[in-house]
């Protein structure tokens, strides 16, 4: 195993690079440049102009706060999902350690349980514990990334109360071949590739993307210092992060049928495969290894399947729908075969599925001077979860939601309510209004703004772990729920000199959250979870961005919050009191691209009570690429590719010692290199 | 040209992948990560970082310092109590416990015993115990051993630490530790990792707590073909006598989620502190006594009127972690040991009581022994008057305080069967979340019993009613003060305050543990507060509060 490990790390990437680009190298585009003469009589040309008199249409979700990530502006950096999404206002993410490792989204200061993520559709949230492991998708596969901020129960359902993060994988419309490889500090490396290719019949897309690490870093240990400016200092300085080896293997293929005017039939399949150690927290004992557990290990094997049926006409075209039947299945198998102080080994196997049918039928329609785009669904679900050594549960559920996005007054006003009622067979029904608001008094500006209510049902986890000593479930919590409100504005200001494209946009936002469900130490042994008392998060997102000249991008956002548990205005753990994320791009377009990164990370609670906090942190990343056959062709080149980056990043340049939302340590200052062709 | 430029960068690109060792940061620039602690917002309250404190001790002869323990990091912290909130003693650094905690010259964590044994680390602490003005001794577990700490700043103090010569008698065997030096060293630790060896001679039955045979233990092979096991779990000590006393609980850990023990023990080492350095080794002659119940946890010194020095060993009796009374798997006792010829001499039998881990507080005025319950809000008592019998210490068996044996009369007061029972909260944690746990201490009057339920929050103060006045008055009877065991109507309800959240909050301080009474009369030996207790979340804190003393 060590020498399969060793050469998929060195020589992999190198074999597959170089054998499937040779071969391909030699292709070209389908499309040929065609040469046309035209004469043209200018004086007789008659001019004739037209208007457009088709009413504007409601945009999909255009009350929401939502950023698109324009994965475009990322390419040849090779970044990762949660890098991406972590740079948005709003969004923070929690990672457990380094690359590849664990990393959940909390949005607006939620938890990760509530946030949804949804995978062309499919509701990536495990039916255990109610998170995502973002490393385990990786970027390759994508083609859009959009978060939306606030409150999104109408669309998603339970589990959205932070917000939604909506992933599409890329489509076989269009041709395309990407192939990257990557290694990095740690012992790192990855490579993938994605493959997109219409047919005349069937349009197919396929990927892989492999990823392996050593994960084993030096971390600095935490001191703890005391009212009065006393310290503890740990015995050891630092500690080696051990047993946080990682192998990962996702593939996943597409495919797609035009049936004309019967629609679009669409079929997918992705499968992920991780291997990976967990050594846990540094448990601050007395130890050189901090307490890392030196051999317990989780094996995950998800799969991901979905036909989807677009485009289905009804009543003459009037109204289109969207039909789709998913099935997420989940397989962990945890083994400890030596934990603390030599209890008996653990041994953890469980199957979390969840199967979904869903319809969306959409109508645009006009109603004297309003124009309003309905959508809905029907949605009929079930969960299960398997435990191995314990009783199996189920969940099953439906729901209806509603929605109409009404244009009034041209397009000056829209307004969109909506509702959903949804229903689970052991959590009962509730019905979720939700009401959003767009002004746009000029092309410039929008004022926007939402009020929904949304809940979390409690996980399989959360009410049936069954009673091992150590943790066990609650079957009595009630779920939480929140009225979510969100008020702001973006503005897309004219260029100035040298300044273009700036976009300044700022949002206010609170969340009065009940019910919140916390697993909590009931004793130094057990944890159970409990409804505890209310939270209050509320905050202020700032967004701004602008080009200048053609040389220079800057993309900034500034989010504070406030989370507090009440009546007592205790912070909640784990969420920072403000971030602030600066992008600097420079260099010719396509060329050559200079990237550098500010973050400053504000102090976080690390305990329920408050008394423990992490003081801010400020981190640089910096990396070059270079986009080779611009490169060449300006030498009289030609690589026959679309395009070749040769990346080279380096992250935390300053090698500062970061803590995230747990205490969790991560790597000091890393370097990445790697290629990514396209073709 | 094409391919010449294509395999040059692939080349290139190998070499920056095959490179990937080039390493990375530790995160060492810059000031270390910190994690600071905030004061609490209740004015009495000092922070033990971390959750759960084990637990605190007076340090004798040093009015108003205590020794405090924290779990995570592991540390020991000196206060001066004296105030409304506890200030610690330390003013720059609190040392931290090396990763050769006990002084040996090897890593904790790079020793083990045998080729089956763990690696050792600590991984919790114990409550301490207050040996002299500066000094105070705390155990740990994991690594098991009783380490020696100076205030203020919690540095590790080294003692002489010896390994006596094997016995003729064959009553100790040097090699039963393994961890002891060969010799003599100075060392910050004792070790409290022992192989006990059941024997016909050593009287204790080959069984667990739940029935099943006790195997031989890998790394104890001095006596073939006997059951053997490693001691682990060290748990309250008490020095008396010239003698160290030190409980181990002995979980049966791969199995105690069913609640496994193996046979309680209590180690006996002797102490000399009119040394320098101080002189510490196992006592030859009874290094080790067996427990009558399972799980000894709690041990406390105490002499009697005539002078004599005995040790209470609580044995809290088989416990799992679940809820309700089938959390108490065996009957808990409460074992005499003469400190003097290091014997056990009595047990008292208290019934499925499951009685809590802090030991018995005892009377100032000799009269009263009081301990909680581990899992209800219950309080038991235990005439100590009984130890006043010479004869007691006499008799060639271990004598039986439940009435039974002639010439001892019972010494329960409030046992299992009759449990006094301390009122709940009305806006108490379901017991799904916390069924109860409850600790005492007795005032210098010895008129008041202090009564922490940590599900709750609350302090309940119980009269104990003078007998001389209130048998007198309640029972027109000038005998009721006699009889032994006092009367239960000695006991009265006196008063009920929340002290904390109850359990059923998550950020508001909540599970007091652990309570104590500062020595000496409130007002005249001191004017701080007379009463201190723990509070185990959501984070660990030592808070005082003024309950005589004004």
């Amino acid at each position: 195993m060590r020498i399969e490990r060793m050469l998929f790390r060195h020589a992999l990437p190198c074999v597959f690079a170089f054998g499937l680009m040779l071969p391909l190298a030699s292709v070209t585009w389908a499309n040929e440049d065609i040469d046309v003469a035209v004469d043209i009589d200018e004086q007789n040309i008659e001019v004739i102009r037209v208007t457009d008199t088709t009413p504007p249409i409601p945009k999909t979700d255009a009350s929401a706060f939502s950023t698109e990530i324009d994965l475009e502006r990322y390419a040849g950096e090779q970044k990762r999902l949660e890098d991406l999404l972590g740079q948005a206002p709003g969004v923070q993410i929690r990672r457990f350690g380094g690359a590849g490792s664990l990393a959940e989204v909390s949005i607006r200061g939620s938890t990760s349980a509530q946030v949804v993520v949804l995978l062309d559709g499919v509701k990536m949230n495990s039916g255990r514990g109610g998170s995502v492991d973002l490393s385990s998708i990786p970027l390759s596969q994508l083609e859009a990334v959009e978060v939306s901020r606030g409150g999104g129960a109408w669309g998603a359902g339970s589990g959205a109360m932070g917000g939604v993060v909506e992933l599409r994988t890329r489509r076989p419309d269009y041709p395309s071949t990407v192939l990257s490889a990557q290694a990095a500090s740690f012992g790192t490396a990855e490579t993938s590739i994605a493959r997109t290719q219409p047919g005349e019949i069937i349009d197919i897309g396929f990927g892989y993307h492999g990823f392996i690490t050593d994960g084993d870093f030096e971390f600095t240990r935490i001191e703890t210092e005391f009212p009065g400016g006393v310290i503890l200092r740990p015995s050891t300085k630092s500690a080696t992060r051990i047993n946080n080896e990682l192998e990962r293997h996702n593939g996943h293929i597409n495919i797609g049928v035009d049936l004309d005017h019967a629609g679009y039939l669409f079929a997918q399949q992705s499968i992920v495969h991780s291997l990976h150690g967990e050594s846990g927290l540094d448990r601050e004992v007395v130890s050189p290894t901090a307490g890392q557990q030196r051999f317990a290990e989780q094996r995950v094997l998800t799969s991901v399947s979905q036909v989807r049926w677009e485009d289905i006409a009804f009543l003459d075209g009037e109204v289109t729908a969207t039909a789709s039947l998913s099935h997420r299945l989940e397989r962990s198998k945890f083994e400890d075969p030596k934990p603390t102080l030599g209890a008996t080994a653990i041994r953890d196997k469980f199957d979390d599925t969840s199967t979904a049918l869903a319809l969306r039928p959409e109508t645009i329609q006009t109603m004297g001077d309003t124009v309003h785009r309905i959508t809905g669904e029907v949605r009929l679900e079930r969960d299960r979860l398997d435990p191995s050594g314990a009783s199996s549960h189920d969940r099953l559920g439906a729901s209806v939601s509603l929605r109409d996005q009404v244009l009034l007054f041209g397009d000056l006003l829209t307004i969109a309510p909506g509702v959903r009622f949804n229903w689970t067979d052991d959590t009962g029904s509730r019905l979720l209004p939700s009401i959003g608001l767009v002004l746009e008094p000029a092309s410039w500006i929008a004022i926007k703004g939402n009020v929904d209510q949304s809940f979390r049902n409690p996980t399989f986890y959360d009410l049936f772990l069954p009673d091992r000593g150590f943790a066990s479930g609650n079957p009595d919590l009630d779920p939480e729920r929140a009225l979510n409100y969100d008020i702001g504005f973006e503005l897309k200001l004219p260029s100035r000199f040298a300044i273009s494209n700036a976009q300044i946009g700022a949002s206010v936002f609170r969340s009065d959250v009940k019910n919140s469900i916390i697993w909590v130490l009931v004793s130094p042994l057990k944890i159970r979870p409990i409804n505890t008392d209310d939270a209050k998060i509320e905050g202020v997102e700032l967004v701004a961005s602008f080009d200048v000249g053609s040389f220079a991008t800057l993309i900034a956002n500034h989010t504070e919050l406030r989370a507090v548990s009440e009546p007592d205005s205790v912070r909640l753990p784990g969420r920072p009191n403000r971030e602030t994320h600066v992008r600097l791009e420079v260099g010719p377009p396509h060329l050559v691209k200079g990237v550098v990164e500010f973050q400053r990370i504000g102090s976080f609670t690390v305990s329920n009570g408050g008394s423990y906090t992490v003081p801010s942190r400020t981190s640089w990343n910096t990396s070059v690429a270079l986009e080779l056959c611009q490169l060449a062709g300006k030498l009289g080149a030609d690589l026959h590719l679309r395009r070749l980056w040769l990346n080279v990043a380096i992250d935390n340049v300053g090698n500062v010692a970061i803590r995230d939302s747990l205490s969790f340590p991560q790597p000091g200052r890393s370097l990445r290199v790697g290629l990514e062709a396209q073709w | 040209m094409v391919k010449r430029t294509l395999t040059t960068v692939l080349l290139i690109s190998c070499v920056a992948m095959l490179g990937n060792k080039c390493g990375g940061g530790d995160g060492s620039s810059g000031k270390a990560p910190t994690r600071r602690v905030a004061k609490v917002d209740e004015n009495n309250c000092a922070p033990i970082v971390g959750l759960f404190p084990p637990g605190f001790d007076w340090l004798p002869g040093n009015d108003g310092h205590v020794v405090a323990v924290q779990d995570s990091p592991p540390g020991v912290l000196f206060f001066d109590v004296d105030r409304n909130r506890p200030q610690l003693l330390a003013r720059d650094e609190i040392q931290s416990i090396p990763v050769d905690s006990d002084g040996d010259g090897e890593i904790d964590e790079d020793q083990r015993l045998c080729e089956d044994d763990d690696e050792e680390k600590i991984v919790s602490m114990g409550a301490p115990i207050g040996v002299g003005q500066s000094l105070a001794f705390v155990a740990s577990s994991g690594f098991e051993q009783v380490m020696f700490f100076a205030a203020p700043d919690g540095d590790l103090v080294e003692f002489s630490v010896t390994n006596p010569p094997d016995t003729p008698s064959g009553s100790y065997h040097g090699n039963d530790y393994p961890y002891l030096p060969a010799d003599e060293d100075e060392r910050t630790a004792i070790t409290t990792k022992a192989c006990i060896y059941i024997t016909d001679e050593t009287n204790v039955a080959d069984e667990t707590s739940v029935g099943g045979s006790i195997g031989q233990h890998p790394c104890c092979n001095r006596i073939e073909d006997a059951s053997s096991f490693m001691t682990a779990f060290t748990a309250g000590m008490a020095l008396g006598a010239g003698h160290l006393f030190v409980a181990t609980s002995n979980l049966d850990l791969p199995n105690n989620f069913i609640g496994s023990y193996y046979p309680g023990t209590v180690l006996v080492y002797d102490y000399d502190d009119d040394t320098a350095p101080n002189q510490i080794q196992p006592n030859t002659e009874a290094p080790v006594i067996y427990t009558t119940g399972f799980n000894p946890t709690g041990v406390t010194a105490y002499r009697t009127l005539a002078g004599r020095d005995l040790i209470l060993v609580t044995n809290s009796g088989a416990l799992v972690p679940l809820v309700g009374r089938e959390n108490i798997i065996t009957d808990s006792f409460i074992d005499v040991i003469d400190a003097q010829s290091r014997t056990l001499v009595a047990t008292i039998p208290m019934g499925r009581a499951g009685l809590s881990f802090d030991g018995v507080s005892v009377d100032p005025e000799k009269r009263i022994g009081l301990i909680g319950s581990w899992t209800f809000p219950l309080l038991y008592a235990i005439d100590l008057r009984v130890f006043e019998n010479e004869d007691l210490y006499t008799e060639t068996e271990v004598v039986r305080l439940d009435g039974t044996q002639a010439g001892h009369p019972d010494a329960r007061i409030f046992e299992a069967d009759t449990p006094f029972e301390i009122p709940n909260r009305e806006n108490g944690p379901h017991p799904f979340l916390c069924d109860g746990w409850t600790f005492s201490a007795i005032n210098e009057a010895g008129d008041s019993a202090y009564v922490l339920e940590r599900c709750d929050g609350t302090l309940t103060t119980v009269s104990l009613l003078d007998p001389v006045t209130s048998c007198e008055a309640m029972r027109n009877d000038s005998t009721c003060c006699d009889r032994v065991p006092l009367p239960e109507s000695c006991f009265a309800l006196a008063s009920f305050q929340s002290v904390t959240e109850p359990f059923n909050t998550v950020t508001g301080l909540h599970g007091p543990s652990q309570i104590g009474v500062r020595p000496g009369e409130p007002g005249i030996d001191f004017t701080g507060p007379d009463v201190l207790f723990t509070v185990d979340l959501p984070e660990g804190q030592l808070c005082s509060l003024r309950v005589d003393s004004l």
